[in-house]
């Protein structure tokens, strides 16, 4: 058994008079990829934002190495090794590639950051003749690539990443796709949320499945392996007239 | 607008004074029990916001002045009455605001006259108060519809502004002809409000019947942020005169930029700015040789006049020389007080009956026409001159007209 | 001929004080997207300092112009903390927090210094330059304005913290999520932004006269350089600066000086509709 690096236990969120989970609990593995996957809607994007602090709990325990962090604000949260990819990216505008990565490494020293920036080009090729380019003029699969290399730059032990395939040519969903076993192989436990069940249970430990705010599954992600229709039937079935 | 919170407290503060003022003295009056009694005086003048230098003169002067009158005996015809100052800030307000506060100060106070309120605009408001309260306004206020308007309580003291800028422009042309320094070509620099423009363009009017050609006439927004290239547009004409009228942080920037650019003909300058006692200091050493009108100033001759002037600067150390307002509103104090005795009551319609047929030949009330004090029909001072100052070495000496000057002016230079 | 020498040469030395004048407010407006309608009291405080400084201590005003951004920059600091950043989400209750804040600084100066005009008498005489007179504290202005601007161009985009601070108004959010506090960033920013207001005052107190409502045409001047420049663009300011500064020479000395605020809002609203993001088309929309 692994052991729990971050968990939610029982936690409910949501923003103003709308809940948009309750009483939701998940755990990440040490070292674990976990798919949370779930119709449009069912409030994977705020489960992230609770984990990460964007947005507090209003109930429920939020907890990294079995220790309370609901009080530590998200740059807390952050400092202490959860990095986030937040849904669309979210880059900033007025940075280019390079000053949009050096922020993800603030707290490191100049050449801790200049060594994750290398890896990251490492990782992603096409970002290095790019680096001083704006990042507003980015395309939609460099601009995840930037995301996802400014996460890793802060030298993460924990990733939380939002729905990377949104809007991308599948030609580059796999070379984001592809990062992510590297970034596990290198110690990072990841928790990768989905509209789309495929590609998750082709790389993850373990599969959550939300739907109206609730956990409807959760197990290990070999039992759907094969057989991600049996899943998809699972919460499409209980998801009359949802997204489809 | 934003300023309001600020001036209404120093209001409050000054009518919380004021009040304690009248408090002590009434019972000052009580325990020396010889029936003396007080008048009652208002004086409205802005002592707050960007008028407030030119006001606090006019305070210094009339407070000065009351205390003397006050000190020698109080009003005879009142059994030694004291005059009491009711002091009112018209602060930075709007003409109708300070008209309120004339109102006010009338409903609160038996006034048996009210002196004020600096500002031509104010006292044009407030002067309506006071014709409808049947009150006697003594103004310092140049602005000559004021006493255009058959008011039967409106009492004018210095010369009108036309006069003012006629009489300025007349006497540097002279005094310039008298040291060959020829004025061929004149620039008119003032302001874009509207009491700047009517008298530069009455000076310009005035230049150009006098020959003088004028070829720049610039009127610029209040509030300049450089003063260089007003400076090379005005320049660019080489004037042998320039009449300048604006706020004194405007002429600052201006006149040093003249300066800068190596101008050193003669200024002429229109407005309070330019007799406001700390004029030189504000606008440093191209402040020297700076003409401007008067309605009245420290150096005039006179034994009462000399007199004055020594008491106020003793009274009042921190100044090197009263300015124009304190001689106006001691003046105003003491017709008041000589109105006070002829009427030999403290009843305003009476005050205003004996300042209307008042004649004064001595005494302090002398300072603003030394022949004699008396009221035309419509409430202007007879025999009042305006005078033309230069500053020199830091102070405003008078220049012109010559047979009241203390000085010569400082050689022209082309 | 000599006349546009000096039109070209005063509307040069005259840009140097406008950028000066703007940098403060390119920090704040531009980079932190406040709408810092307390630009003019800042810069007027600045003017004081250095004018009650000068006048007890006799120190240079230019060495003065290091206590003026302490001092100002300490209470933006006080102001940050106290009021603004509890109104990051409602900009109406800050843009009146910052209205207020002016009106109690002018209010304030008012009390303790009255309404004279106040002005720091500096020397140094004037050399001449292609034949023309310069005043030496025009030079020196000068001199300030270029190293003030290329401190803050390099703080902006070379170092860590400056990087941060350009990011904070594109996304709080994806910034905390780098692990970096963006409320201290902010606070950081809005000081830096209001020591260097208070630097612009000690500037123009050495060649203006002021009193303690001066500040608004200054902050006027402020506002249309960091418009034209495009919001948060330095470099962009330092030309929008020189264009502000000619065009208002130009207009007193060719056409009529009561023009130059209409022209200065005519060219505002033209930078506005044709280029948005200013004039380099780099600043933020």
């Amino acid at each position: 058994m692994t052991l729990t690096l971050l968990a939610g236990s029982s936690i409910t969120a949501g923003y103003g008079d709308l809940v948009a989970i309750k009483d939701v609990s998940v755990d990440l593995g040490e070292g674990n990829l976990l798919g949370v996957v779930g119709p449009n809607g069912a409030g994977k994007s705020t489960l992230l934002r609770a984990l990460a602090g964007v947005i507090p709990v209003r109930a429920g325990t939020v907890s990294w190495e079995g220790r309370d962090i609901n009080a530590l604000s998200a740059d807390k949260r952050a400092r202490l090794g959860i990095s986030m990819v937040q849904e669309g990216r979210r880059l900033f505008p007025s940075l280019s590639v390079q000053e949009n990565l050096m922020l993800g490494a603030y707290h490191a020293s100049p050449a801790e950051r200049q060594e994750r920036r290398d890896q990251v080009v490492e990782m992603f090729p096409p970002l290095g003749p790019i680096m001083d380019r704006s990042a507003s003029v980015l395309s939609g699969g460099e601009q995840q690539m930037v995301a996802v290399g400014r996460a890793w730059m802060s030298k993460p032990r924990c990733l939380l990443i939002d729905e990377p395939s949104l809007g991308l040519a599948p030609i580059i969903v796999d070379e984001i796709y592809k990062a992510l076993p590297v970034l596990q192989s290198a110690g990072v436990s990841i928790v990768l949320v989905e509209q789309e069940v495929g590609r998750v249970l082709r790389i993850a430990d373990r599969i959550v499945v939300l739907h109206e705010g609730t956990v409807m599954h959760d197990g290990p992600a070999e039992d759907f392996r094969d057989r991600p229709d049996a899943l998809r039937e699972a919460y499409l079935g209980i998801a009359p007239g949802g997204k489809g | 607008m934003k300023k309001s919170p600020i001036y209404r407290k120093r209001a409050l503060a000054l009518a919380v004074f004021s009040s304690v003022g009248v408090l002590l003295a009434g019972c000052g009056g009580g325990t020396a029990g010889a029936g003396a009694d007080t008048v009652s005086v208002g004086l409205l003048e802005p002592l707050s916001g960007p008028f407030a230098d030119n006001g606090k003169q006019a305070r210094l002067g009339a407070e000065l002045c009351a205390k003397q009158i006050n000190d020698d005996g109080g009003i005879e015809a009142l059994d030694g009455a004291t005059i009491e100052l009711e002091v009112q800030d018209t602060g930075a307000a709007a003409p109708a605001q300070v008209a309120n506060q004339l109102q006010n100060l009338i409903q609160q106070n038996e006034l048996s006259a009210v002196i004020g309120a600096w500002a031509s605009s104010y006292t044009l408001a407030a002067s309506t108060v006071a014709e409808q309260a049947k009150v006697p306004m003594v103004t310092e206020s140049f602005a000559s519809e004021i006493t255009a308007r058959n008011y039967r309580y409106i009492f004018k003291v210095p010369a009108s502004a036309e006069l003012m800028g006629e009489m300025a422009v007349d006497s540097v042309l002279e005094l310039a002809e008298q040291q060959q320094y020829e004025i061929d070509e004149a620039a008119v620099v003032a302001d874009n409000t509207s009491a700047a423009t009517v008298s530069a363009n009455a000076a310009a009017d005035q230049l150009e019947s006098k020959g003088v050609n004028v070829s720049t006439k610039e009127f610029f927004t209040p509030g300049l942020t450089e003063g260089e290239s007003l400076a090379l547009k005005v320049l660019s004409s080489e004037p042998d005169l320039i009449f300048v009228q604006g706020a004194l942080s405007d002429m600052a920037l201006l006149q040093k930029a003249f300066r800068n650019h190596g101008y050193r003909g003669p200024l002429l300058g229109a407005g309070s700015g330019f007799v406001a006692t700390d004029y030189a200091k504000t606008v440093g050493p191209a402040a020297n040789g700076t003409f401007s009108s008067a309605g009245w100033n420290w150096d005039l001759p006179g034994e009462e006049a000399k007199k004055f002037a020594e008491d106020f600067t003793k009274a009042n150390p921190e100044f090197d020389f009263p300015g124009q307002e304190a001689g106006e509103d001691c003046a105003a104090i003491y017709i008041i007080a000589a109105a006070l005795e002829e009427a030999g009551s403290t009843d305003p319609e009476a005050v205003r009956e004996a300042l209307s047929t008042i004649e004064i030949s001595s005494g302090p009330a002398t300072i603003l026409a030394p022949d004699a004090v008396a009221f035309d029909d419509a409430g202007n001072l007879e025999n009042t001159s305006p005078v033309i100052v230069q500053w020199q070495d830091g102070q405003p000496v008078t220049v012109a007209p010559e047979k009241i000057a203390s000085a010569d002016p400082i050689p022209f230079e082309e | 001929m000599n006349l546009l020498l000096q039109v070209v040469v005063s509307g040069t030395l005259l840009a140097a004080v406008y950028y000066v004048l703007s940098l403060g407010l390119n920090i704040i407006l531009g980079v932190l997207d406040i709408v810092n309608f307390a630009h003019g009291a800042m810069i007027i405080m600045g003017s004081y300092t250095t004018f009650y400084l000068h006048r007890y201590t006799g120190l240079s005003p230019w060495l003065l112009i290091l206590v003026d951004m302490v001092l100002v920059g300490a209470l933006g600091a006080v102001l940050y903390l106290a009021y603004l950043r509890f109104t990051v989400e409602s900009p109406l209750v800050r843009m009146f927090a910052l209205i207020g804040f002016s009106s109690v600084v002018v209010a304030a100066i008012l009390a303790m210094s009255g309404s004279n005009f106040r002005t720091v008498q500096v020397g140094y005489g004037t050399i001449d330059i292609l034949g023309l007179p310069v005043r030496v504290s025009q030079l020196i202005a000068f001199g300030f304005a270029l190293l003030l601007g290329t401190l803050t161009i390099l703080w902006l985009n070379h170092t860590k913290v400056g990087v941060a601070i350009r990011a904070v108004t594109d996304d709080r959010v994806a910034l905390r999520l780098c692990g970096v506090n963006d409320q201290r960033l902010s606070l950081l920013a809005f000081t830096v932004g209001a020591a260097l207001a208070g630097a612009a005052g000690g500037v123009i107190a050495t060649y203006v006269t002021f009193g303690p409502d001066s500040g608004l045409s200054f902050a006027i001047i402020a506002f249309a350089v960091v418009i034209l420049g495009g919001l948060g663009d330095f470099a962009g300011a330092a030309i929008a600066s020189f264009i502000v500064a000619t065009t208002q020479t130009f207009v007193t000395v060719y056409w009529s000086s009561a023009l130059i605020n209409t022209t200065l809002f005519l060219l505002v609203l033209l930078v506005l509709v044709l280029r948005p993001r200013g004039l380099l088309g780099r600043g933020r929309l």
